[in-house]
């Protein structure tokens, strides 16, 4: 079945569905170009009061946001076109690979994970540094175009905050979705969250590295780390 | 405290199978299960036959506008654990000979409710002579609803009094992808009940989904996901003070501008929808098409429907609700104490101390095989 939008005056024929989160995402072709549409689907769980409400506030965000971070030197794909009313925006298409299929490549050598790791971290420092906070970094959020350069996607939870909270906040979704995804890692995020405390504003930078282990133990029955967890991870797999 | 792989393969392969005593008593239910599996040769439970023998249960009810407190649900557990484990044997046809362990909530929990069912475990091991297992609770929940749905790899959304959590099976363990960052939303709900004062029977819950029915406004109340975590503290201090002032104005026979079934409805809304978000989110994220929810909040219809529609939407499967793994009970601490068991896992005395904080994510899974695709 074949779905075609009306885009600024122009037919845009779907293609494949490529992922489906918070959104779906199709591949296209926009005025010649190869491009992605991302529309927000209404979601039928949600009620509609509280889903017009959430999707309105996303949306205009999203937009922003993603072209704030080009404006301060984070690749992101170009925004083609976007129309608020539907809730759809056209981007460019990321030659390149998700990040997380990269780390899960074995071929992945462990020095090239840490530059990768560190990239990442100075990439989220400089959104940080403008005060966008991403709202879900993960690796899949994040890709490598073919010429090796990093490209963050996804701006559709994201806001603009001052807090050393929020900054902390996304620095531990990040860390959540390395230790889940890429269990081997966590030498690489300890790498990317160095390189990205440097590349922080002086101003931020001790009020983010004082907020993140507060952010850490914020979970319930966490234990204090990390003697204890150590000792029992020993004690069952002994 | 793992024995040897000879031992393991026998016991998980004897002629009349493995059967395991399940103790539950971490919330206000005290409950006394008991499991067979046969012919589970791979000391990993998968491709055995198990079976659920008998699953008795005692539940706590406080009168409406309190919640149960340690002491007072310690002591129901300590008076109903000995019966309950008399009326399990009995309705399983065995004799405490043919039990291969015991396995009880280790934690997560209350402490006193913990340490009761512990201490009736311990007792049981030295008078018949049979090694214990230490659960933790949350597993319990994931691991009944894996053997009972046929689930192979879902990702879970444990909700209930004590835990609210987004769980995905990953380097051997059950991560959590997201997760409360103060009140489980079970408890929320509970408290706003007594605002409420709402009766406790059969659950508060129940009560507040029966009133959510009858609910028509949508009254705004924050919508808080932070990251892929959820807080539910400020929701419940919001619609808490809504509730006072309409109950002010009721006092008053003032005219009021919603009702109590009206802050239900849009209580439930708003934290269900968070719920969900952050599930499809995960499963975005983990490239998983199976969900499944267990814990006591997952007996809520109207949650379940919001989650079925969600995995509609997305071409997932949603896993059915079953009382067996959403309510406490004794069989499921059974289900992944066997497992354990059958995988080598022994605990020594010293090493069955309770803890009422025990992470899901702490436990080795060393019973699972790896997914397919194993990294999530």
């Amino acid at each position: 079945m074949v779905r075609s939008l009306t885009l600024g005056g122009e037919a845009v024929e779907l293609g494949a569905l490529m992922a489906q989160g918070a959104e779906a995402l199709y591949s296209c072709s926009y005025r010649g170009k190869d491009a992605v549409v991302k529309e927000r689907i209404p979601k039928a769980y949600r009620h509609p009061e509280l889903e017009a409400q959430l999707t309105k506030s996303r949306f205009t965000q999203e937009v922003r946001c993603a072209a704030r971070a080009q404006e301060v030197g984070v690749d992101t794909p170009n925004v083609l076109y976007s129309d608020p009313v539907q809730g759809i925006i056209v981007m460019e298409k990321i030659d390149g690979r998700p990040l997380r299929e990269v780390f899960d490549d074995a071929a992945l050598k462990p020095a090239e994970a840490i530059e990768l790791g560190q990239a990442l971290g100075r990439a989220v420092a400089k959104l940080h540094n403008a005060n966008i906070i991403h709202g879900d970094l993960t690796t899949s959020n994040a890709m490598l175009r073919r010429d090796g350069a990093l490209v963050l996607l996804d701006f559709g939870l994201s806001k603009v905050d001052l807090s050393a909270e929020e900054k902390a906040v996304d620095m531990y979704v990040l860390q959540r979705a390395f230790t889940s995804t890429h269990p081997d890692t966590e030498a690489v995020f300890d790498e990317l969250l160095a390189a990205y405390l440097a590349a922080l504003s002086d101003a931020d930078r001790e009020k983010v590295a004082k907020k993140f282990p507060k952010v850490q133990q914020r979970g319930r029955k966490k234990r204090p780390p990390p003697d204890a967890v150590a000792a029992t991870a020993a004690a069952s797999s002994s | 405290m793992a024995a040897g792989q000879a031992e393991a393969a026998a016991a998980a392969g004897g002629a009349r199978g493995v059967v395991a005593l399940g103790i539950e008593g971490s919330a206000n239910k005290v409950g006394v299960g008991i499991i067979r599996y046969e012919g589970g040769g791979n000391a990993c439970g998968d491709g055995g036959k198990f079976s659920i023998l008998a699953n008795p249960r005692k539940t706590y009810v406080p009168p409406a506008g309190q919640g149960f407190l340690p002491r007072d649900t310690a002591w129901h557990h300590q008076a109903h654990v000995v019966p309950l484990v008399r009326v399990a044997l009995e309705e399983a046809g065995l004799e405490p000979k043919d039990i291969s362990c015991i396995c009880f909530t280790k934690g997560p929990g209350m402490g006193a409710p913990l340490s009761s069912c512990a201490v009736a475990a311990r007792t049981l091991s030295l008078l018949w002579n049979v090694p214990l297992v230490g659960v933790n609770h949350c597993v319990g929940h994931i691991e009944m609803a894996r053997a009972i749905a046929v689930a192979d790899n879902p990702i879970s959304l444990y909700v209930s009094g004590g835990n609210t959590q987004v769980i995905a099976f990953s380097a051997q363990r059950y991560q959590i992808m997201g997760e409360t960052i103060d009140l489980p939303l079970g408890n929320a709900l509970d408290r706003f009940a007594r605002v409420l004062n709402l009766s406790n029977a059969p659950s508060p819950g129940y009560n507040i989904e029966q009133l959510a029915k009858k609910g028509t406004k949508l009254v705004p109340l924050p919508y808080t996901v932070k990251g892929m975590d959820m807080s539910f503290s400020g929701i419940l201090s919001a619609i808490t003070k809504l509730a006072k002032k309409m109950q002010q104005s009721e006092a008053k026979g003032a005219e009021v501008e919603y009702t109590k079934e009206d802050l239900a409805f849009s209580l439930q809304e708003h934290v269900f929808a968070m719920l969900v978000e952050v599930t499809e989110r995960a499963m975005a994220h983990c490239r998983s098409s199976e969900v499944i929810i267990v814990g006591g909040v997952g007996c809520n219809v109207r949650l379940q429907e919001m989650m079925q529609a969600m995995c509609e939407a997305r071409g997932a499967k949603m896993y059915g609700m079953d009382m067996r793994f959403c309510i406490d009970n004794g069989a499921m601490i059974a289900q992944a104490g066997i497992l354990q068991y059958m995988a080598g896992d022994r605990f020594a005395l010293d090493e069955t101390v309770c803890t009422q904080r025990f992470r899901t994510d702490e436990v080795l899974a060393r019973w699972r095989s790896p997914p397919e695709s194993h990294s999530v």
